[in-house]
């Protein structure tokens, strides 16, 4: 029988000293934001055209909230598409550190009378 | 003008992981050193006193310094225990499990001269008690005048014993996971209000762990949104929750402090790492307050979610494994949530029955399943009344998501069709909240 770990604190740095805090870790700012927004019927694309945004169409995430929400809106024309989930709440701290976030509408169409936009921003 | 210094005051402890299949145990310092951690990351002065067994004095020591502490001093030594905490269930989809070593063996000895001339007026106390003569720790943190916040997640199961401080704590700190909260108050925050605010804190700040939280100040109630994310274990998510809110009260009240706390405990729960939560955390701080404030989650108050039914759909019949069954039971339940199980209130038919029977209990789960909020389903294998359950909720909007344990949902309409299917409690978890949030409970 063996040890798995590495036999040493996991946060801590093995020379010590100094404001070193161990860990690499993922940039969870890093790469894409694959999501269906919500609240696509209320917001301004839908409600100027009465339909949802083609495949394709150029999307970015808003620098601000708009009614408390992370808004993905038009690169032309700047309408509101959708929000964000709230899952991705955390992008506010990358956005905060100049992380931009921009991208397409991967797919949109109507699903049980509901219309669903799905987008996909990468940074 | 000078931040007020907070001393963080308790146990110092050793947190060991088992992570999971493919990834290796992780052994980390807890205790005070995750409340450290959180008031390091938003740059907030502290000091740490600490009670540790002799053999952590070094690391605790060498690690709260390269935090950034501006004083570390042993106020208790250890004996007989490890305190060696081992978390059975890090990610807290439902009860952690924790094992605390040899706890009933633990003696500990305070030597509590060290505070003396270091904590008085104008300095904060975050004290977690535990482990120590709470009573003795009190009597001299009231002699020196500083303002306590005490986290009394771990007792004293009699709030009361917080009176040897000689006036209120400037703030009592719980969770709804707490024994104290759930057998002491019966689960009621409103009783919890009335016998605490003012006799035994100035203010009180309820954790509802992810369906936010609220502080209880003066008249007022103040909620706060908590935050989904992926989490990756729950461990020390409550202590940086309440050291954020502590530190940054100051410059910029209760509302901003504990909105900023309540974003950045998702972060601690993101990560093992301190590298990632540090530069988090400094994203966070450039998020004005009034936009964190402003910045919607989730808010699903403890006393509303039994209204909250979520009827299980399962194969919970004898001869099948229902370990998954009730896995998913007992995380509903812990997070007070309503489970409705069909076959357990209305009964298993068997094919034997005659039709009377089959009649009346068919009509029983059907009624169950119309007055449900949303379906959970559970799908160890394909059991066609689970699927017909499934279809049956969606096509009248009632939310359906599917816990599929060993991953075997291949077939379209089974991927399609419910909000979320996924092999992941926890990200199930999470969903119900936000469904229940939605709902707007």
């Amino acid at each position: 029988m063996g040890s798995s770990g590495t036999g040493r604190f996991g946060h801590y740095p093995p020379s010590g000293g100094g404001i070193t805090p161990a860990g690499g870790g993922t940039d969870p700012c890093v790469g894409e934001v694959v999501c269906a927004l919500e609240e696509v019927a209320r917001c301004q694309y839908y409600q100027h055209h009465q339909g949802t945004p083609p495949a394709g169409t150029l999307v970015v995430l808003s620098s601000g909230l708009v009614g408390g929400r992370q808004a993905v809106e038009t690169v032309v024309g700047a309408e509101v598409v959708g929000y964000l989930p709230t899952a991705f709440n955390y992008l506010r701290q990358c956005v905060a550190r100049g992380h931009q976030y921009s991208g397409t509408v991967e797919s949109s169409g109507m699903v049980n009378s509901v219309p669903v936009v799905r987008v996909r921003l990468t940074q | 003008m000078t931040a007020t210094l907070t001393w963080i005051v308790g146990e110092a402890v050793v947190d060991g992981y088992y992570r999971g299949p493919g990834e290796a145990p992780l052994v980390r310092l807890g205790g005070v050193l995750h409340a450290a951690r959180a008031m390091a990351a938003v740059g907030r002065p502290f000091a740490v006193a600490y009670i540790s067994p002799s053999y952590l004095d070094g690391q605790v020591e060498r690690y709260a310094h390269s935090l950034g502490a501006t004083a570390v001093v042993k106020i208790g030594d250890v004996v007989g225990c490890p305190n060696v905490v081992i978390v059975g269930s890090p990610r807290e989809e439902g009860p952690q499990g924790y094992e605390f070593l040899l706890r009933e063996e633990q003696e500990c000895r305070l030597d509590l001269a060290p505070l003396n001339g270091v904590v008085g007026r104008g300095t904060d106390v975050l004290l977690f008690p535990g482990g120590f003569d709470l009573q003795q720790v009190l009597g001299l943190l009231g002699q020196l005048g500083a303002a306590v916040f005490a986290d009394a997640h771990h007792g004293p199961a009699n709030l009361g014993e917080f009176a040897a401080l000689g006036k209120p704590l400037a703030g009592l700190i719980l969770s709804t996971s707490s024994q104290v909260f759930l057998v002491g108050y019966g689960a009621d925050p409103a009783r919890l209000r009335a016998s605490t605010q003012g006799p035994i804190a100035d203010c009180v700040l309820l954790k509802e762990n992810r369906g936010g939280s609220r502080l209880y100040i003066g008249t007022e109630q103040i909620d706060v949104q908590a935050h989904a994310r992926r989490v990756r274990h729950s461990v020390g998510v409550g202590d940086c929750f309440d050291a954020v809110w502590v530190a940054m009260r100051e410059p910029h009240g209760d509302r901003a402090a504990l909105a900023y706390a309540s974003f950045l405990a998702a972060e601690y729960a993101a990560t093992w790492e301190d590298r990632p939560f540090f530069a988090a955390a400094s994203g966070t701080l450039m998020i004005p307050a009034e936009e964190i404030v402003a910045l919607n989650g989730l808010r699903v108050p403890w006393e509303r979610r039994p209204s909250f039914t979520v009827y299980l759909a399962a194969p919970d019949f004898e001869g099948v494994d229902r370990r998954p069954i009730e896995r998913v039971i007992e995380a509903l339940q812990y997070h007070n949530f309503s489970v409705r199980c069909p076959v357990r209130e209305n009964g298993l038919v068997r094919p034997t029955d005659l039709a009377p029977r089959r009649l009346d209990v068919f009509q029983k789960d059907l009624s169950l399943l119309a007055s449900c909020r949303m379906v959970l389903a559970v799908l160890p294998y394909d059991d066609p009344g689970t699927l017909i359950e499934i279809g049956w909720a969606a096509a009248r909007d009632i939310p359906v998501i599917v816990y599929d344990p060993y991953r075997r949902a291949e077939n379209l309409m089974l991927t399609e069709l419910p909000d979320l299917v996924s092999s992941d409690l926890d990200q199930l978890i999470v969903r119900v909240f936000e469904i229940a949030a939605r709902a707007a409970l």
